[in-house]
């Protein structure tokens, strides 16, 4: 038997106090993990869920799936790559420098999630902290997220039970935490939120309009007068956006700008994207030091290129790919099947560890270790801060750093 | 009846994504008693809702605050099949439009 700690790569927290015991094998225990993390780890014990090397869908071994992938990949005119946010840094390093190689787009799933907000993190335009200057706050607000359902430890071990002046029985409330949301979540309701703002589907933009108005002193909607009164008490508040806030706004955050701006006025204000996969924060920092750009960048031609029209979405739309590359992610899972219709008679090759709707429609499938279970490295959680990641349990299969590698050598000109 | 479908992620797209019969829990929706009434319907009984993109059938839960003209689905591939992502826009998960028909029990 071994036991001992590990990362947690089932979301962005990546939490690292993740207790394991593992016997002839198997894991036996798992403490600290929540209910989202212990059924990643526990389901990869399941080989039915797990991948194995396929090309057309008969099993092959490493060199057989790897020539076939590259095979694809060298006869492709405009291939895509896509993913990396379920891949550590050094996986992303692998991969951004195999799409450089091919002249490929690259692209992840921060183009319809997150990416816009972590730019702006990035090139400074956007304040943000790290979970440590949490504790400085006096106001925890989560907007348009939900993380009891995405991100289940985030109020246990980051924000509000974690702050140091948060005392559950106290009669001085020291840190207030706010949700707007357009359910009342779990999060939001069951007295975890001290304070709830429900707005209706898509009214984002109207209730932050009506804040300005109401920092310009100017008569405002009740809710937002609330929220208005909530922020003046404030002098260091911590924002956690989520995708309904980006998706609300169309990923137009101009507006949301604004009011950070005139909150500048008398208060700290920070952001900090709730990102899904454990990793895609890091995949937004690799692209940004490789290039400039955190997202949808164009390798063709040697130089590199930026735009919309290089996100995975308008590619596929526009049938603009002749071969995708899918590297720990699952699009077929998570996008509409109006737009994946597209890539009817597109050759895939995916790396994943785990068997997907994504795996099940590629022509070639390269089954990866588990990173963070059975494979190391480092990963960027979702306030920016690496972590070492710590294999926990011995496998034969190889990483998704060693299978990119490889790629990378049979593809070289 | 017209609804706007917004989507929200539950646990169980991890939780139960990983057993054998994948996703039980993402065929429902949840839609305030409102319209339940106007639907004709009690919750635990089935809904098809349909769009140019296509059509599901789901479970029905009761949603006391869920506004009317609304219902709330748990994001899924299932769910999928009724989203659409216009040119320069970002996919519709937060505003699916759809037609809401009780379907005989
Ligand atoms: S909160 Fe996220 S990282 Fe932490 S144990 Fe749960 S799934 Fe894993």
């Amino acid at each position: 038997m071994s036991a001992g700690e590990m990362v947690c790569t089932a979301c962005s927290c990546l939490c690292d106090d993740i207790e394991i015991e593992i016997e002839n094998g198997r894991i036996v225990s798992m403490e600290k993990a929540c209910r989202k993390g212990t059924a990643f780890f526990f389901g990869s014990e399941n080989e039915r869920l797990r991948t194995v090397h396929l090309v057309d869908g008969k099993q092959v071994d490493t060199d057989q799936a790897l020539a076939a992938a590259a095979g694809l990949l060298s006869r492709a005119r405009r291939p895509l790559v896509f993913g990396m946010d379920n891949a550590s840094l050094e996986a992303q390093r692998q991969g951004i420098e195999l799409a450089r190689m091919l002249g490929a787009v690259l692209d992840d799933s921060s183009s319809f999630c997150q990416g816009k907000l972590t730019h702006d993190i990035l090139t400074g335009t956007l304040p943000s902290c790290t979970f440590d200057q949490i504790h400085d706050s006096d106001l925890i607000i989560y907007w348009g997220s939900n993380p009891h359902n995405a991100q289940p430890r985030h109020l246990s071990r980051f924000s509000l039970y974690a702050h140091r002046k948060y005392h559950e029985m106290g009669a001085t409330r020291y840190v207030t935490m706010a949700v707007v949301d357009v359910r009342e979540s779990e999060t939001a309701g069951a007295g975890v939120a001290h304070r709830f703002f429900r707005i209706l589907p898509g009214e984002d933009s109207n209730f932050i309009a009506a804040i300005i108005e109401g920092i310009k002193g100017n008569p405002v909607r009740k809710d937002a007068s609330g929220f208005l009164k909530l922020l003046k008490q404030s002098r260091h508040c911590v924002i956690f956006a989520g995708l309904g806030l980006t998706y609300s706004l169309d990923n137009d955050f101009s507006l949301f700008y604004e009011m950070l701006k005139h909150l500048g006025g008398w208060m700290k204000t920070f952001v900090i994207p709730m990102s899904g996969h454990y990793n895609v924060r890091g995949f937004n920092y690799s692209l940004y030091n490789a290039t400039g750009c955190v997202n949808k960048v164009n390798f063709a031609g040697g130089a590199v290129s930026h735009g919309d029209e290089f996100s995975l979405l308008e590619q596929v739309k526009n049938r603009a790919a002749d071969c995708l590359l899918i590297v720990g992610a699952d699009p077929f899972s998570s996008l509409p099947i109006s737009v994946l219709k597209h890539l009817d008679g597109v050759p895939l090759v995916t790396l994943d560890p785990f068997r997907t709707a994504t795996t099940e429609a590629s022509s070639v499938v390269l089954g990866v270790s588990l990173t963070g279970l059975e494979s190391g490295g480092t990963a960027m959680r979702m306030d920016g801060t690496t972590v070492t990641l710590m294999p926990a349990k011995w496998t034969d299969k190889q990483s998704d750093v060693q299978i990119l590698e490889r790629l990378k050598e049979l593809l070289r000109p | 009846m017209k609804l706007t479908i917004v989507t929200y992620r539950d646990i169980f797209l991890w939780s139960e994504r990983y057993k054998e019969n994948g996703q039980p829990a993402a065929a429902l929706v949840r839609l305030s008693p409102k319209d339940l009434a106007d639907l004709g319907i009690a919750a635990g009984e089935k809904l098809k809702l349909t769009n140019e993109e296509g059509s599901i059938v789901v479970d029905v839960l009761a949603e006391p605050k869920c506004p009317s003209g609304y219902g709330y689905m748990p994001v899924s591939p299932l769910v999928n099949r009724l989203t659409t992502c216009r040119h320069g826009k970002l996919p519709n998960f937060k505003h699916i439009e759809v037609k809401a028909e009780a379907l005989e029990s």
